[in-house]
């Protein structure tokens, strides 16, 4: 097993794209490390380079502690799995499994063995004579798993391998794929654009966007603390609540002033910014309708129910901040035909439980634990808690 | 990953730029084949003797005005075709393949057959015309008649490679398109003349070009059927350079005439870089 | 389109269709029926279609000379020995054109290729008619086999970088990551999957090289002559001999004729696929 690590890699195309801008990245030995992002921010990108199929324009990478830029992929012994697989069509799946063996020199009876070994850990023992074009999706899906196990390389290399899949088969794939990898032990660099994959499957999460490294963190410190709006935004489904405020620091601690609300904000270095204008965001698992007064360590959020959704297991309030003037797209409240976009007039979400009453024109009493309040800087996006 | 290419490097070295290097050289000599008296440099005689004459423009006229008619013939019948198989009636596939058989037959053997076929006393055609009512033609006797009868052959050997890369785009198009137009009422004529051909411009550019292409380099039907005859109303360029150069041995006349054809059919050769470059992209 | 439209309009297309292909067949017909009939038919008026007394004189003509059986044997020797070269040359360099955009000499090849297709062989033979005498390589087989194999490579290497260019990139992605060297990707998985496409390819070169008239009938003395320049043969006779021109031009076209109905939808996918890949 080894570490991967980027150091500083840059990739600009030759059509002038800046693929991945000056990435540095640790996997240490036997993580499991998802690289998640929007499409297009890089993440393939990233992938290949680690696994020599694209050289970078410029900056270091090392696989166990050997940097390996002029090493051609066949001699990096890493296994990459590919989105749509690539199997080898011409072969069997026991040949598919085998090939990367044979190319080391071993013998057919050895390759035999441990591709049958893979394939009872995948439960695919049954399908070794099939081609590729006689399997279905997870099964193919399995056997591209399979033949990256059989190898025991320094690292996996996955690039979006349950994107085929449907839904079902992806969360019980998902499952399968971290439990291997736990048990294996072997370092991997597992790319998606899917947060609930790379928040259920990681040790650690690398969150990109346009070719730069945002933030690295476990999945509980990327949710509980994102490094920046852009963060905040991406992780978390319904995404985190964002509005448009000031700081004022007054004789009753420091306040966030969104609409004609004031809320208060944990401790911090509130001082030094007084007059700044920020993003606050809180989480909509955060908010809890209350009544009468709040708890303390806790601020009041009054919001306008514009419309609600009943999930079930939770009721989805979708409303405005009180007296929050900032226009919501082109539907804002005050435009006509408002009622009929209830989404886009709504600035704030809210997980409620299932049995609350909302309507439209109600008013509702939230709360907000102090520290869940979120605030960033409006220029540079940084979260200004630290 | 250059040296993948390498074969065929070598072999169009040798057997293409060394020949064409050679070609140049020999133009500009009085080499004969057969003869004893060794050839000698002769600068640009052999241009203004042959190239700058009304031989070689009126053999460059011979050669275009067959393509043209060849064109007029293959493309109205080959797309007319590609269209009535693309309806996928029932036996399209046996008419495909009658259809496609004589892109691949043996021009040599073609033109044999066709000039037994055209014969003015004995020939099968000539017999349909009598009995049809009308007159009998001179076939291979006759200037026009003879241009006309070269641009047939070809033509009914190259229609199925004008209709297989005519049914190969129409079987790429969207359907859509077509639906719309006829939903919004189009005659089928128009939604042809509107959409489907406008879809098809670019394929059939490209066809064009390969046929043009190979219309200037028809040779072996013509060798067949007429020898460049009568007179010289069908020797084309590549058929003046063979009768100078391996009838008349005069090599060096004949590598000046094979430097101007080279010369005059070089827009076609940009035409079709251009149009494979446009198509990478 | 569908199969829409009128009855009518349904039978006028079988009808145009029907006339085409009998205009399309007529001749072979017309080649084949000639080759098994005797002189008085063959200049019969009006001519015998069907009822005639059918000979094998003409066949037999042939046969009897050694000559004949030579020919056709040089003529698949050389066939068969130029497609090879062609067919592997052309893989190998059709397989750099698809995978890599950029390499040193690409765009030399491409221009290069388009000009051996576009030119009109004279421009070539001329010289290389003095070359090849001057080595004393006339009436060779392989300065034949040779010049086949090149003029037939520029249309080898587009169909095959169409073939190529449908094997997903990810395929040979996968077998670098997984040890293969860049001769095993191209040998283990590259030809595999391509071979399709090299059979349709083999077939079309093969074709052509078949059908070459220009090149033998320069270059090909007693020794090395081709079915083609035996059969124009017979015309530089004062006496048309059409009934054994006819049947060696059946022998020439015949098994075209069966392997092309044989493999029919292949050669139709085969050429398509280099004419959509537009
Ligand atoms: N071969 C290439 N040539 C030029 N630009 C490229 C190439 N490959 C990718 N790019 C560009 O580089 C950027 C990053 O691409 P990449 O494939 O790494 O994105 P991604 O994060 O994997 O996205 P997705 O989630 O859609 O797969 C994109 O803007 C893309 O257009
Ligand atoms: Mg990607």
């Amino acid at each position: 097993m080894a570490s991967i690590s980027l150091r500083n890699v840059t990739k600009a195309f030759e059509n002038g794209s800046l693929a991945v801008d000056h990435l540095s990245l640790e996997v240490t030995d036997g993580e499991f490390m998802v690289l998640v992002g929007p499409s297009g921010c890089g993440k393939s990108t990233s992938l290949r380079m680690v696994a020599g199929l694209e050289d970078p324009t410029d900056g270091e990478i090392a696989i166990g502690g050997q940097v390996v830029n002029d090493v051609p992929s066949r001699r990096r012994d890493i296994a990459m799995v590919f989105q749509n697989y690539a199997l080898y069509p011409h072969m069997s799946v026991l040949d598919n499994l085998g090939f990367g063996l044979r190319m080391q020199g071993i013998t057919r009876a050895d390759r035999e063995r441990r591709a049958r070994d893979a394939a009872e850990v995948l439960g695919i023992g049954d399908l070794l004579g099939r081609r590729p074009k006689q399997l279905s999706g997870g099964q193919r899906q399995r056997v591209a798993m399979g033949r990256a196990i059989v190898r025991h390389p320094q690292a996996f290399l996955m690039d979006e391998p349950l994107s085929n899949l449907d839904a079902k088969l992806r969360v019980q794939m998902r499952a399968e794929i971290a439990a291997l990898q736990r048990r294996l032990g072997t370092t991997t660099l597992y790319v998606t654009h899917d947060q609930v994959e790379a928040m259920t499957m990681a040790d650690r999460v690398a969150v990109m966007h346009r070719g730069v490294l945002q933030q690295i963190a476990t999945p509980t410190d990327l949710y509980e603390r994102p490094a920046n709006l852009f963060v905040a935004g991406f992780i978390g489904s319904p995404p985190m609540n964002l509005f448009d405020g000031c700081i004022r620091c007054g004789s009753d601690g420091p306040l966030a002033g969104v609409g004609d609300q004031w809320w208060q904000l944990p401790p911090g270095p509130w001082e030094a910014m007084d007059g700044r204008s920020v993003v606050v965001g809180m989480r909509p698992e955060d908010l809890t309708v209350v009544e009468g007064s709040t708890a303390p360590g806790s601020t009041t959020v009054e919001v306008d129910v514009v419309t609600a959704e009943q999930l079930g297991s939770d009721l989805m309030v979708y409303g405005r901040v009180a007296g929050d003037p900032s226009p919501i797209g082109p539907g804002g409240s005050g435009t006509p035909g408002a009622e009929l976009r209830p989404l886009e007039a709504s600035s704030l979400i809210a997980r409620c439980p299932p049995r609350l009453r909302a309507t439209r024109g109600d008013r509702l009493r939230m709360s907000v634990p102090t520290e869940r309040l979120h605030v960033f800087d409006r220029q540079s996006g940084e979260n200004l808690a630290g | 990953m250059a040296i993948l290419t390498l074969p065929s490097w070598l072999m169009l070295i040798a057997l293409f730029a060394v020949p064409l290097v050679v070609g140049v050289y020999l133009s500009t000599r009085s080499d004969k084949i057969g003869s004893f008296v060794p050839g000698r440099a002769v600068g640009l005689d052999n241009y203004r003797r042959d190239v700058f004459q009304p031989g070689f423009t009126g053999a460059l006229t011979v050669t275009l005005v067959i393509t043209a008619i060849g064109l007029l013939i293959q493309f109205p019948i080959g797309v007319g075709l590609a269209l009535l198989l693309h309806r996928n009636l029932r036996g399209s596939a046996v008419f495909r393949t009658a259809l496609l058989l004589p892109m691949l037959l043996t021009p040599v053997a073609v033109g044999l057959m066709w000039r037994f076929m055209l014969d003015s006393d004995l020939g099968v055609i000539n017999w349909l015309l009598d009995t049809v009512g009308l007159s009998r033609i001179g076939w291979l006797g006759e200037k026009w008649a003879a241009r006309v009868a070269i641009a047939l052959v070809d033509s009914w050997q190259s229609i199925p490679f004008v209709m297989l890369m005519t049914l190969a785009a129409l079987s790429s198009l969207p359907e859509s398109p077509h639906e719309a137009a006829r939903v919004d009422g189009a005659s089928a004529w128009r939604v042809f003349r509107f959409v489907t051909l406008p879809m098809l411009r670019p394929v059939l550019y490209i066809t064009v070009m390969i046929r043009v292409v190979d219309s200037l380099k028809l040779f072996d039907i013509i060798f067949i059927l007429t020898k460049g005859g009568p007179g010289k109303a069908t020797e084309t360029m590549g058929l003046q350079a063979y009768n100078v150069g391996f009838v008349a041995l005069q090599t060096g006349r004949a590598a000046a005439l094979g430097v101007a054809v080279a010369a005059v059919t070089l827009p076609a050769y940009v035409l079709w870089l251009r149009a494979q470059r446009a198509s990478q992209r | 389109m569908s199969a829409r439209g009128s009855r009518a309009g349904r039978w006028l297309s079988v009808g145009l269709l029907t006339v085409a292909s009998a205009a399309a067949l007529f001749p072979v017909f017309w080649t084949i029926s000639t080759s098994v009939k005797n002189r008085v038919d063959t200049f019969a008026n009006p001519p015998k279609f069907v009822r005639f007394a059918p000979t094998a004189k003409n066949y037999r003509k042939l046969f009897d000379s050694p000559d004949f059986w030579r020919i056709y044997g040089d003529t698949i020797s050389i066939t068969l020995a130029s497609t090879a070269l062609c067919v592997l040359a052309g893989t190998m360099a059709a397989y750099a054109l698809a995978r890599h955009r950029r390499f040193p000499g690409r765009r030399p090849l491409e221009a290069t290729l388009v000009l051996v297709r576009a030119m009109p062989g004279m421009v070539l033979m001329i010289p290389i008619y003095q070359i090849v005498t001057r080595l004393d390589l006339y009436d060779n087989r392989w300065a034949m086999i040779l010049i086949y194999a090149t003029i037939n490579l520029p249309f080898a290497i587009w169909l095959m970088s169409g073939f190529i260019e449908q094997i997903p990139v990810e395929v040979e992605e996968s077998a670098r990551t997984d040890g293969a060297s860049p001769v095993r990707v191209f040998w283990n998985i590259i030809l595999p999957l391509a071979a399709p496409g090299i059979a349709a390819t083999s077939i079309f070169v093969a074709l052509l090289a078949w059908n070459e008239f220009l090149v033998p009938v320069l270059l090909a003395g007693q020794h090395s002559k081709t079915l083609p320049v035996y059969i124009s043969g017979f015309i530089s006779n004062r006496t048309l001999d059409w009934g054994p021109m006819a049947a060696a031009s059946a022998l020439a076209i015949v098994p075209i004729a069966v392997f092309t109905a044989l493999i029919q939808r292949r050669l139709v996918g085969g050429l398509s696929s280099g004419a959509v890949k537009e």
